[in-house]
């Protein structure tokens, strides 16, 4: 899999750290398009956000677990290129409670870019009621005058969506 | 329209068509004239619709005493402002700075200038404003060969932030204060000095700005989600700590409260001068 993300990024270690890639299958629109004001208004940063179709999110850089919240529906990561980031596993889902959500990493935790943070049953959450878009906002967005960011693709997990 | 009330030979009160008091401006317009003559309408330089009960009375008696020189400068100042700022104006402001500008030229005659110890901050904090400030002190030069100090900028934009929002003076000189004293909170908190070149920290500034005059105006924002507040307290625990200081402080020092959302949303402002 690395070899592979190697051979797209040019094989280049410099340009592989610049990328932050997805954390999960699915669809990737533009912020804008989130429903939670909070994240289309990009008060905490820019990013993009992916409708999953998949209920397994990995870490989507090298990093550190910054935040693991109790309620296991969001993470942030400080990568390693400087990066501070939030993965936001739906709208609202503070209120589930972390029920349907595991998670397998906790604050202060090393990660690799692919290693497992949480697991979620999507269909459960949706059956709940809940939006399950994600939005991936880097939290540090001034630091990163030209950052580019996909959307409007299908991914797999690992694919690059933004470009710092 | 209708002549109701001769001020003086260049200004005079009148009715509109549909009965609504106006302060009509014009040279000789009020010379040789009396109550219920239809007014010439090539002799009206401007029209001052004043809607607020009171403030066109106000407005009248002030122009009784002031030189029309002093109404068109402070007129010509309004308008400069409307136009820069993009931004409505108070009626008031006709009424508030037209009788500053006409006080600061009679001090300025008895050789009686103040000084205005915001300055400073007013600059930093309203610096559109103080351009119209700065204006106003180049028309003034221009028209009646005086210069007024900058420090006279300064409290013509406090005027024009005044008529912003449509609060007090002495709100208005709270506002610029309380904004200095949140910025040294934050530097102090941290132990750094603010940037102040850098976007993040204009961003800050305006924000700081903006939450002041919510404060003021009682209109501060609380429709956010508690998970919002939750999520910056847990994100950015430091600076969440450092606004709720600000909370603390804005409670004690001015007696005003502050919602759990501006204490989030400051937060993140305040992260991103330390990023």
């Amino acid at each position: 899999m690395f070899g592979a993300l190697k051979k797209m990024f040019g094989g280049g270690q410099e340009e592989q750290k610049k990328v932050i890639l997805a954390p999960v299958s699915g669809t990737v629109i533009p912020m804008s398009q989130v429903a939670d004001p909070t994240f289309s208004q990009e008060i905490l940063g820019k990013g993009v956000a992916i409708v999953p179709d998949s209920g397994v999110f990995v870490a989507p850089a090298d990093g550190e677990v910054a935040v693991m919240f109790e309620t296991k529906h969001a993470v942030s990561i400080k990568a390693d290129c400087g990066a501070e980031f939030i993965i936001h596993i739906g709208m609202d889902t503070v209120n589930l409670k972390g029920e349907h959500f595991t998670s397998f990493v906790a604050q202060g935790d090393k990660v690799k870019a692919g290693d497992k943070l949480v697991e979620v049953d999507l269909e459960k959450v949706k059956e709940a009621g809940y939006d399950v878009t994600t939005p991936i906002v880097i939290c540090n967005t001034p630091s990163f005058p030209g950052m580019v960011c996909h959307t409007g693709m299908e991914v797999k997990a690992l694919d690059p969506i933004i470009e710092l | 329209m209708r002549i109701e009330k001769v001020i003086n030979n260049n200004v005079v009160s009148a009715l509109d068509g549909d009965g609504t008091e106006a302060v009509v401006m014009g040279r000789g317009i009020g010379y040789h004239t009396k109550q219920g003559m239809e007014i010439p309408q090539d002799k009206i330089e401007k029209v001052f619709r004043l809607e607020t009960p009171g403030t066109a009375g106000r407005f009248g008696s002030l122009l009784e005493k002031i030189p029309l020189e002093h109404l068109q400068i402070s007129t010509e100042i309004i308008d400069y402002a409307g136009n820069v700022l993009n931004r409505k104006l108070n009626e008031s402001i006709y009424l508030t700075l037209t009788d500053h500008i006409n006080f600061s030229i009679e001090r300025f005659r008895m050789n009686m200038m103040f000084r205005n110890p915001l300055i400073r901050e007013v600059k930093s904090f309203y610096k559109e404003e103080y351009l119209v400030g700065e204006y106003a002190i180049a028309l003034v030069e221009r028209k009646l060969g005086i210069k007024l100090p900058s420090d006279e900028a300064a409290s013509i934009a406090l005027h024009i932030v005044n008529a912003e929002y449509n609060i007090k003076m002495r709100d208005t000189i709270d506002i610029t204060n309380l904004i200095q004293e949140v910025l040294g909170i934050i530097e102090g908190y941290f132990q750094m000095k603010l940037e102040e070149r850098s976007i993040s920290y204009e961003r800050l500034i305006t924000h700081v700005r903006f939450l002041a005059e919510r404060i003021y105006c009682k209109e501060l924002l609380d429709e956010g989600s508690p998970e919002f507040c939750q999520m910056i307290a847990r994100l950015y625990p430091e600076e969440y700590g450092c606004s709720l200081k600000v909370r603390e402080y804005i409670k004690e020092r001015y007696e005003h409260s502050v919602t759990d959302e501006e204490v989030a949303y400051l937060a993140v402002h305040i992260k991103r001068v330390r990023m």
